[in-house]
């Protein structure tokens, strides 16, 4: 088309009155977003230009933000945005895949495979299910809508409680109830399947599935009890067989104590929270042991992410060596490098 | 969902969930030790699994 020929809209635009983002055709540099967001805000496109560029240099994420704004803006010409009369395969891929590059952006890489990105996956499906489930459509009556989503939204905050109790459960002690639970709902499932019963069913077995994977996958035991605990000993006999806490904080202060040549091993377990082990001067330090899902500060280095080893041997060169063995389910583990050591 | 018809995907999701609740029990009673290298996947398959049934019998 030439540049001088007239524009006939496709879709009228709105009137003085009602204002509409769209992407601007006349102050465009790549697709017109920031032409089209200056002029709805009222505000110079170059505000916008910078802003997306410095988003984009930063973390990528203004990328992934103009891309989703020329997917789903229409064009102040009338041309209709690209996603309108896609399939809604094709939308809940774009939005699923522009959700994940965004999350993984913004957050840590662990977090992409970690279960972080799994956690919002899993809440927004249960969010989207349960919004369907109570009979919403996304072309009715905002009202409706509105009253609809509460409701989804009741639903999720209670799945999440109960999810919650069933991995606290899991955790201290009834895993073995709770799996077999699971094991009988399926069975459940499978015969109310055959009898044509409801499908919702598989949401409450759903929450009582996941968070026992979770539990299950991450080692987390909270028994033991919870909240902050220090211990001192002063001779290699007073080093208990285990250091444990469900939920909290423990701290084994070894500087006082004189190992003999050899291996001296302590365990620490820790459900959910943080283990700190301090070691005598002049050892070396070997750990062994996982964590769940965490990060570990330690001589030989920092370590963190999900069901992340700890084995690491030091070599002794004559010194005493000290192994740490320590299970942590979620959290944090700090060995702090002793005085006149590690030993490599 | 058709009422008293047989519902493929709640029975697909019945025998996920066997599976899963059989891997969580052998884990916890520790005759296997299931991390989240293994129960990640297993779980997306699960689900994967029974979004497929679902959506074949649309």
């Amino acid at each position: 088309m030439p540049a001088d020929a007239p524009i006939e809209p496709k879709d009228p635009l709105p009137g003085p009155g009602q204002r509409r983002l769209t992407r601007s055709t006349t102050d465009k540099h790549i697709a017109g977003v920031a032409g089209g967001l200056g002029h709805y805000f009222g505000v110079d496109p170059i505000v916008f230009r910078v802003a997306f560029g410095a988003a984009a240099l930063v973390s990528g994420i203004g990328l992934v933000a103009y891309i989703a704004l020329v997917a789903f803006l229409p064009s102040d010409d009338g041309d209709p945005a690209w996603i309108d009369g896609r399939s809604k395969v094709t939308t809940a891929v774009l939005v699923g895949v522009l959700g994940v590059v965004a999350i993984s952006m913004l957050a840590p890489p662990a977090f992409f495979f970690g279960p972080g990105l799994l956690g919002v996956a899993a809440f927004t499906a249960l969010a989207l299910v349960l919004f369907r489930a109570f009979g919403g459509r996304k072309d009715e009556d905002p009202a409706r809508m509105i009253a609809r989503a509460t409701l989804a939204l009741i639903g999720v905050a209670a799945a999440l409680g109960a999810a919650t109790g069933v991995g606290l459960v899991a955790a201290l002690g009834g895993g073995p109830a709770m799996a077999g639970l699971a094991i009988f709902a399926g069975l459940m499932l499978i015969t109310v399947g055959f009898l044509g019963g409801p499908r919702w069913l598989i949401l409450p077995v759903t929450v009582l599935v996941l968070p026992l994977a979770v539990v299950s996958a991450a080692d987390l035991d909270l028994t033991g009890g919870t909240g902050e605990r220090e211990h001192r000993p002063l001779t290699v006999a007073d080093i208990r067989p285990e250091y444990r806490v469900g939920a909290g904080r423990i701290e084994v202060d070894l500087r006082d104590v004189t190992l003999p040549a050899g291996r001296t091993e302590v365990k620490v377990s820790v459900g959910a929270g943080e283990a700190r082990v301090l070691p005598p001067s002049g050892v070396c330090v070997s750990t062994t042991g996982s964590i769940g899902i965490g990060a570990a500060d330690l001589p030989s280095g920092t370590e963190e992410g999900v069901n992340v080893p700890l084995d690491h041997r030091s070599s002794a060169s004559g010194k005493p060596e000290l192994v740490v063995d320590a299970e942590i389910g979620v959290g944090h583990l700090d060995v702090v490098r002793p005085l006149g050591g590690n030993c490599g | 969902m058709k009422r008293g018809r047989a519902d493929r995907t709640l029975i697909v999701a019945g025998v996920a969930t066997i599976a899963l609740g059989a891997l969580a029990l052998l884990d916890q009673t520790g005759t296997i030790d299931v991390r989240f290298d293994y129960m990640l996947p297993a779980v997306l398959a699960a689900i994967g699994v029974v979004l497929l049934s679902a959506g074949l019998g649309e």
